[in-house]
C-alpha cells in the first residue's frame, strides 16, 4: 500500500467520526479568522497584502456568505434562481429605509428587511411553483421578478429613486460606533462581523443538510414527481427553501449597506449582482457545504484583482466572471470541490490500463 | 375500503378514463388486468392523486379523496409503487428508505419497519449505503417495494411491480406481495403476469378502453378460456 493510499485510508476513518463536521469546521473557520494576519506575513519581500487588500477579504467572505444563502434555495432544492439580487437589495434598502425614516438600529431593521424579503420569496415561490415553472423558465422568472423592484425603486421618491441612499453616522440614530451601532471605524471589525454572518448561515446549512428538510430537498431536486409519489409536500418545501434562502440573502443585503457608504438601485439590485449572488456557489459546487466559500475564494480575489490593477480596460472583472461561468458550466458542472474524487477516479483509471499493459506483456 | 364510480381522468385535452367503478375490501388482493393503453396505470395514479378526476368520485373508508394531493392521500395510508420505479436514483439505497417513512405513524415506528425492511430484502442491507442508480433492475425493484412498505400502508397499489424481471426474481416479488398482504395490507395491483397475478387475487378487474368491462373472482376470471385468450394476450 502505498503513502497516499494509506493516508486517504486513515482520512477515511477520521470522516467517519461523529466529531469530523465539528473538527473541520473549527479548521476552516479558524483559517478564515487568521486570513487577515497571513496575507500580511512577509515571504521573500513580497506581501500578499499588497496586492490582496482587508476589503478584498471582506468582499470575498460577503460573496461566499450570500452563495451559501443562495445554495440552501437552488442549491439544495434545485430550484436554480437568476434572481437573488432582489433579496439582497430588499435587505440593503429595507436597513437603510428604516434607518433614515425612524432611526431604528439596523440590527433589528436587518431582521424586518429579512422577513419582507421572506414574503417576497414566498410571493414569487407561490406563483411559479403553483404553475410548475422549471428550470430555464423558472430561471427567467425570478431574474423578471428581481427585475421589477429595480425598475420600481428607481422611480419611487419614497425610496429616494435613482439616487439610493447615503448611510447615516452612528449619532444619527442615537450610537456609537461598534457592534451595537453596526459602525466600525476600520476594516477589521467588519470582516469579523461577515465571518461571524457566514459562520451562522453554514451552520444552518449543515443543520438543514443532514435533516429531514434536507433529505426532503434532495429528493425535490433529484425527481419532484417521484418526491410527490412518495408523499412528501415538494410545494411546501420548496417554499421553505425560498423563504431561508430568501431570508438569509435579504441579512447579507444589509451587511452591504452598513459596510458601504451608499446604495443605489443600480448596485444592489443590479442585473449583474444576480450572476455575483450565484457564481460562487456554482464555481464551488452547488448543494454542497463546502462550495460556496470554496467558490467565493477562487472567483471573488481574481476579479477584484483584476479590476483594480487593469483600470483602464473596464469591465474586466465581468468578462472573468463570464469565463469562469462558461468553463466551470461546459467542464465542471459539479464544481470545484468535486476535482479531487474526479482526479482520484482518473487516477485509477491511469493506473488500471498500466497494471493491464503488464498483465499483457 | 376503496370506491371508485363513475371516474373520468386523463392527460390535458385527452380523456382516458371514460367513468371507471371499482371496490377493494379491506384485506383483499384486487388484480386489474388488460391490455396495453387500456388506462390501468391512469386509474393508479387517479386514485393516488398524481392525476385530478374530472368527474365521478373517489372514497376511501367513506371520505372523497378525489380532490387531495397526493401527500395527503399518502397520509390516509394509501401508497403506490409506480410502474417507473421512481428512485432517486443518485441518492443512497438508505435515503430512499426513509423517504419512504412520510406519514407520523410511519416515522413513529421507523426504525422497526427499517429492520423488518432489510431483513425481508437481504440484498438491500448489503447495499445500504450504495446509489440507488447503480443497482440492478431487479434490486431496484425490490428497493421501490420496500421504500413503500416504509410508508406503513394500509392499501398497497402496485404498478407492475415485475416488468422486465427475470422469472426467478418475479417469484421472489410475489412471495413478497403474499407475504404483506398476509400482515393485514390490502393489495391493489397492475400486473402483466396474468395467471400468476389471479392466481394470488381475490378479485379481479379486466379493463378496455377506459371502461372495466369484467369483474369477478380470480381463479374464475382463469378459467374462463375467452377471456384469458381475449383480454389478457395468453
Amino acid at each position: 500500500m502505498s503513502t497516499i493510499e494509506s493516508v486517504r485510508e486513515s482520512y477515511r476513518d477520521f470522516d467517519d467520526q461523529t466529531y469530523a463536521p465539528f473538527v473541520k469546521g473549527v479548521a476552516l473557520f479558524g483559517f478564515l479568522a487568521a486570513l487577515p494576519y497571513i496575507i500580511e506575513i512577509d515571504v521573500a519581500g513580497m506581501e500578499l497584502a499588497a496586492t490582496l487588500s482587508l476589503k478584498v477579504l471582506i468582499l470575498t467572505v460577503i460573496y461566499a456568505y450570500t452563495a451559501q444563502a443562495w445554495n440552501i434555495m437552488s442549491g439544495y432544492t434545485g430550484q436554480f434562481s437568476f434572481g437573488h439580487a432582489a433579496f439582497f437589495g430588499i435587505g440593503a434598502y429595507a436597513t437603510q429605509k428604516l434607518l433614515a425614516d425612524l432611526a431604528l438600529n439596523p440590527w433589528v431593521g436587518m431582521l424586518v428587511a429579512g422577513v419582507i424579503a421572506a414574503g417576497y420569496g414566498l410571493i414569487i415561490g407561490f406563483l411559479t411553483f403553483r404553475f410548475k415553472l422549471k428550470g430555464h423558465y423558472f430561471a427567467l422568472a425570478t431574474l423578471a421578478f428581481a427585475e421589477l423592484l429595480r425598475f420600481v425603486v428607481v422611480n419611487m421618491s419614497e425610496l429616494q429613486g435613482a439616487n439610493g441612499y447615503f448611510k447615516p453616522f452612528p449619532r444619527d440614530y442615537g450610537a456609537e460606533y461598534g457592534l451595537l451601532a453596526f459602525q466600525f471605524q476600520s476594516d477589521l471589525p467588519y470582516y469579523y462581523l461577515i465571518l461571524g454572518f457566514l459562520l451562522v448561515v453554514t451552520l444552518i446549512s449543515w443543520l438543514i443538510k443532514n435533516s429531514w428538510i434536507g433529505l426532503y430537498f434532495f429528493a425535490i431536486r433529484e425527481d419532484e414527481s417521484a418526491a410527490a409519489s412518495v408523499g412528501v409536500p415538494a410545494f411546501r418545501y420548496k417554499m421553505l427553501g425560498v423563504a431561508v434562502s430568501a431570508f438569509f440573502t435579504a441579512l447579507g443585503g444589509a451587511y452591504w449597506s452598513m459596510y458601504f457608504n451608499t446604495i443605489r438601485p443600480d448596485t444592489v439590485f443590479a442585473l449583474f449582482k444576480n450572476v455575483e449572488l450565484l457564481l460562487p456557489a456554482v464555481v464551488g459546487g452547488p448543494g454542497t457545504l463546502i462550495g460556496p466559500i470554496v467558490g467565493s475564494f477562487i472567483v471573488t480575489p481574481v476579479s477584484e484583482v483584476a479590476r483594480t490593477t487593469f483600470t483602464n480596460i473596464n469591465g474586466l472583472d465581468r468578462i472573468i466572471y463570464g469565463a469562469f461561468l462558461v468553463a466551470i458550466v461546459i467542464y465542471s458542472p459539479r464544481g470545484v470541490v468535486s476535482w479531487p474524487s474526479r482526479a482520484r477516479a482518473l487516477w485509477n483509471r491511469v493506473r488500471s490500463t498500466d497494471s493491464n499493459e503488464e498483465v499483457n506483456n | 375500503m376503496l370506491e371508485l364510480s363513475n371516474v373520468r381522468a386523463g392527460y390535458d385535452e385527452i380523456e382516458v378514463l371514460h367513468g371507471v367503478d371499482m371496490t377493494v375490501g379491506e384485506g383483499e388482493i384486487v388484480a386489474l388486468i388488460g391490455s396495453n393503453g387500456a388506462g390501468k396505470t391512469t386509474t393508479m395514479r387517479t386514485i393516488c392523486g398524481i392525476l385530478s378526476a374530472t368527474h365521478g368520485t373517489i372514497t376511501y373508508r367513506g371520505e372523497p379523496i378525489q380532490e387531495e394531493p397526493s401527500h395527503e392521500i399518502v397520509e390516509r395510508g394509501i401508497v403506490q409503487v409506480p410502474e417507473n420505479r421512481d428512485l432517486f436514483t443518485n441518492m443512497t439505497v438508505m435515503d430512499n428508505l426513509l423517504l419512504g417513512a412520510q406519514t407520523a405513524d410511519a416515522q413513529a415506528k421507523r426504525d422497526e419497519t427499517l429492520e423488518e425492511m432489510l431483513e425481508l430484502f437481504p440484498r438491500l442491507a448489503e447495499r445500504k449505503s450504495q446509489r440507488a442508480g447503480t443497482m440492478s433492475g431487479g434490486e431496484q425493484q425490490m428497493l421501490t417495494l420496500a421504500r413503500a412498505l416504509m410508508g406503513d400502508p394500509d392499501l398497497l397499489i402496485l404498478d407492475e411491480p415485475s416488468i422486465g424481471l427475470a422469472p426467478q426474481l418475479v417469484q421472489e416479488v410475489f412471495d413478497v406481495v403474499e407475504e404483506v398482504h398476509s400482515q393485514g395490507v390490502t393489495v391493489l395491483m397492475v400486473e402483466q403476469n396474468v395467471q400468476q397475478t389471479l392466481r394470488l387475487a381475490d378479485r379481479g378487474y379486466v379493463m378496455e378502453n377506459g371502461r372495466i368491462t369484467m369483474s369477478a373472482p380470480g381463479d374464475e376470471l382463469l378459467e374462463d378460456d375467452g377471456i384469458v385468450e381475449a383480454y389478457l394476450g395468453v
